[in-house]
């Protein structure tokens, strides 16, 4: 609480006094109205709309040097959070981060579309986002279950990335970018430089055709990452439990230890490409893109085996999405959208491992291992308005998604000696087929008074049939001001991954699995004068069925040998199951605003969470790993002037957090990632003497050497002396972009 | 290591006969409603603000702002019409002189701007459905003494004084200053410490 109360003071102290003064404070608090069409699929006020929602716009992320969604959820948002692996991000909300998870509590769209696959749920919010930056109008970041109207994953919350239409992306636009980071070596102190760098063009243009106006923006890109090198410190004295030898984790480390510099294993590929056109009211969304990339270590996420420093060992997603959406009015009363969407997604990963433990019997030299995960989804969504008096006093929306899923997934091991085919089957794991209906009632009785009640019914193979419903009530008493109340369902479908793997040797199918489910309650107030916007809100969240991978008892263990889904012989078994519930409490609180006629803004946002999870084990309650109890951003930017640069400051800051092993490895010492601060210092303008050329230079310092990420193989203590290695952080980066922008816009 | 078939596919001619169904009625209908990006609730609240800023309005407007709502027989240009309507109403004054609100049905550009001279009206407030009127509808109010705005941001180029758009999730004042010279608009120059010149 005491963060709190300095969190206030702090901003109450920094108003300017010609905000508070400010004689066109009215008009200018209505133009800091955030609009957003994500709560209820149609465009409404922020402070009306059911749901907590933040805003990063353009100029956010141009004037604070933000380059991928992650940094914008970091540096921008409120109550959202990612944690970086030195691999896809994973993301968080108010308290609670699943890690493991790939994104998969997170419903993330863009222009409405959803990007999360459906093989695993999977969404990335780094590179893999394949979301060309400059494109991006805005992102929109709802807090809490969102099910109501988008079904399964919408449990942390709904991201919706809007892009630009042509009218505000019009011209030719060329992109180059070049960044620089500083690696570590085992003590964290910075060691060795690692580059990267981001080519782009793009186009936006507006005509007419047979009277009808036509549109369309396109971008395409391509991002390359290589390091920087970071020094692993030696895990040694791992013997291989097959061969009895000192283990092999291949040519670039000593036999039986891991550890040393890793050059070539740390890597990012993506090229990608998005784009919008429309005409008249008929618009196409269509995405593709590629993303490839290698982990620098062994962890609990990508892989707990393989070589050392091997450039073999990635993961791959490749995608494409279509979209086809039209919106009619039918009357002044009803209006009907619908849309088309068709999705291909592919998930690749390799590993390469010289340990023959690592490998099935008899591949003594290693093995290559690999995994593919594809996903075809077509659907139909069609949803209609009514506007029952004409005047948006009584709305009612209802709506039904049906949609056809293959989901496919490939196993392969291949002898690492001989290169002959090991173990390895082909499998169609589902071709299923999805339906959904939902409707949202919204009323405005009074001025003062706005309601919204939804619910969402789902009807899936996977799981059975789920409601999910919200309500919501709005209170404006004063000009300004608005109290909101909100209850709200989620839920999470097992992912396919999680209802079919098994594995002879250690893993059971879950047929049974049920949707995780999460329910949260939450009370704002949000203040609004002139130029400033304050907002507190406590939330509390109860998380239930949480999927985890469950050790079968003997018993269970003799039954599944007697079935045949086990071999003979196994002694220990795993199969994913509902177990684990969270319980989760805490606040947020946000400020933002401008002054000296918008020329210097600012804002600041924190969270501040209890989390605990019962793993239905008996074991005692404990908080969740990884993801921060308390964390927050701040920022401020001043533009100069026409002709002088932007100069702005952002930070991020994340409490101490337990890492991902600190309560299963055993490590005497219970692994904590220590206090992170990020600064990011930018500066961006216009290029002098160069019409359409602008620039953006940004450089990074964190001040915490470590993330929350146990690397390395011994993830688990081998004796009281083991001592956990975290996962190292960048300590220094920067980069340099310029935009040049030509032709009629 | 391994995974089981299993296949919970309905048939899926309904899906497909679904998606050539919205095909063929998106195909059909390549029409174009007009984008009203801005709600109009918001719109409301921002129009009362920005006519304070017109320093002719209170000579305009005598003892009462009257507005003028134009609207044609159209799903899109009478719903919004309800909306803005509702928001105004809410509001009773515009900077601080009584509202009054009225709905007018579009017969002709001329007709429009005879009726805005008649009844004293001191803002005309043009919903969708307009983009092929928007020009005469200019053409006929030059002279008159009358705020315009259009519910659409692409109006403020066409034929009003003021429009509103979303840039980045933020609404935006646009703001024909050209215009507002040939219609007796006299905005305070604080004004454009917020708004957009589109003319300039």
């Amino acid at each position: 609480m005491r963060r709190l109360v300095a969190f206030f003071a702090f901003a109450v102290a920094l108003i300017p006094r010609s905000a508070r003064a400010d004689s066109a404070g009215d008009l200018e608090a209505l133009l800091s109205e955030s609009v957003v069409t994500t709560p209820s699929k149609t465009a409404q006020s922020a402070s009306v709309a059911p749901a907590t929602t933040s805003i990063v716009t353009a100029d956010d992320l141009r004037r604070y040097g933000i380059r991928t969604l992650d940094e914008a959820i970091n540096f921008l948002s409120l109550g959202m959070v990612t944690t970086e692996p030195q691999h896809a991000v994973e993301v968080g909300s108010r308290g609670v981060l699943f890690t493991t998870d790939y994104g998969n509590h997170v419903l993330l769209l863009v222009d409405g579309h959803s990007l999360n696959e459906p093989w695993d749920g999977t969404a990335y919010f780094e590179r893999g986002a394949g979301i060309p930056i400059e494109l991006v109008d805005h992102i929109e970041i709802t807090l809490g279950p969102g099910s109501v109207l988008y079904g399964s994953q919408a449990m942390l919350g709904v991201i919706n990335v809007v892009t630009k239409s042509a009218g505000d992306y019009g011209g030719v636009h060329l992109i180059t970018e070049g960044e620089l980071s500083a690696g570590a070596d085992r003590s964290g102190s910075p060691s060795g430089l690692g580059g990267g760098y981001r080519l782009g063009a793009g186009v936006g243009k507006e005509s007419t055709w047979l009277g009808l106006p036509v549109s369309g923006v396109l971008q395409i890109e391509y991002y390359r990452q290589k390091g920087a090198p970071f020094e692993y410190a030696p895990q040694s004295g791992n013997v291989d439990s097959v061969t009895g030898l000192p283990k092999d984790y291949g040519p670039r480390t000593a036999p039986g230890t891991w550890g040393g510099t890793v050059k070539d294993a740390y890597f990012t590929e993506a090229p990608a490409a998005y784009g919008r056109f429309r005409l008249g009211d008929f618009e196409v969304l269509a995405r593709t893109g590629m993303y490839r990339r290698g982990t620098p270590y062994q962890d609990s996420i990508v892989a707990g085996f393989g070589d050392f420093d091997e450039p073999r060992s990635f993961e791959r997603d490749r995608w494409i999405n279509v979209e086809a959406q039209q919106r009619i009015t039918l009357s002044k009363v009803t209006t009907l959208r619908s849309r088309l969407y068709g999705d291909l997604n592919e998930y690749h990963w390799e590993n390469v491992s010289s340990g023959a433990e690592d490998c099935p019997e008899g591949a003594t030299r290693g093995c290559r291992r690999s995994l593919t995960g594809t996903g075809r989804t077509l659907g139909t969504e069609t949803n209609v308005t009514f506007d029952w008096l004409s005047n948006g006093r009584l709305t009612t929306l209802t709506g039904a998604d049906v949609k056809m899923r293959d989901v496919r997934t490939w196993n392969d091991v291949i002898d690492g000696a001989t290169g002959a085919p090991l173990d390895g089957n082909e499998a169609t794991v589902r071709t299923d087929v999805a339906f959904a209906a939902y409707v949202e009632q919204a009323a405005l009785p009074t001025s003062f008074l706005s309601l919204n009640a939804g619910l969402r019914a789902d009807d899936d193979p996977r799981f059975g049939g789920k409601l999910s419903p919200r309500g919501a009530v709005g209170v404006t008493p004063w000009s300004g001001g608005q109290f909101k109340a909100i209850y709200s369902e989620a839920f999470r479908a097992p992912a396919v991954y999680e209802l079919e793997y098994h594995d002879p040797a250690d893993t059971v199918t879950a047929p049974n699995l049920r949707p995780e489910t999460v329910r949260s309650v939450e009370l704002s107030f949000e203040e609004r004068f002139a130029t400033q916007r304050f907002l507190f809100g406590v939330f509390r969240t109860w998380w239930n069925d949480m999927v985890l991978s469950a050790a079968l008892s003997d018993a269970e263990v003799q039954s599944a040998i007697g079935a045949g889904q086990l071999a003979p012989g196994a002694t220990e078994a795993y199969q994913y199951r509902n177990v684990a519930t969270v319980d989760n409490y805490g606040y947020n609180a946000s400020w933002e605003g401008s002054a000296f006629e918008r020329r210097l803004s600012f804002g600041a946002n924190f969270t501040e969470a209890y989390s605990r999870r019962n793993q239905g084990d008996g074991s005692p309650l404990e908080p969740l790993t990884v993801g921060p109890a308390a964390f927050g951003n701040a920022r401020v930017a001043y533009d100069l002037g026409e002709k002088l640069p932007t100069l702005a400051l952002a930070a991020q800051f994340q409490a101490r957090r337990p890492a991902d092993r600190a309560f299963d490895g055993g490590f005497s010492v219970s692994p904590h990632a220590p206090p992170a601060l990020l600064l990011r210092g930018t500066v961006s303008g216009r290029v002098p003497g160069v019409r359409g050329l602008t620039y953006r230079l940004s450089a990074a310092y964190s001040f915490a050497a470590q993330g929350p990420y146990v690397v390395g193989p011994n993830q688990y203590a081998a004796d009281e002396s083991t001592r956990a290695a975290l996962s190292p952080l960048t300590r220094i980066s920067g980069f340099l972009g310029f935009e040049y922008v030509f032709g009629p816009r | 290591m391994g995974l089981q078939s299993v296949d919970t596919a309905r048939p899926s001619r309904t899906l497909i006969g679904a998606f050539a169904f919205l095909l063929a009625t998106s195909l059909s209908r390549l029409v174009c409603a007009e984008d009203v990006t801005v709600p109009p609730s918001l719109q409301a609240a921002l129009l009362a603000k920005v006519a304070g800023y017109d320093r002719n309005l209170p000579r305009r407007a005598g003892d009462q702002v009257l507005t003028l709502i134009v609207t044609r027989k159209d799903g899109d240009s009478e719903r919004v019409a309800g909306q803005l309507e509702e928001g105004l109403r809410a509001l009773s004054t515009i900077a601080g002189i009584p509202s009054k609100v009225e709905r007018l049905a579009f017969v002709s550009a001329g007709e429009l701007a005879m009726t805005c001279r008649r009844r004293r009206a001191s803002i005309v407030y043009v919903t969708p459905s307009f983009r092929d009127d928007a020009r005469a509808i200019a053409t006929a109010l030059r002279g008159t003494d009358v705020l315009t705005v259009g519910a659409v941001p692409s109006y403020v180029t066409d034929g009003t004084v003021l429009s509103f758009d979303l840039e980045s999730g933020h609404p935006k004042i646009l703001v024909h200053v050209g215009r507002a010279g040939e219609q007796n608009v006299s905005f305070d120059p604080n004004l454009f410490r917020v708004a957009k010149v589109v003319d300039r």
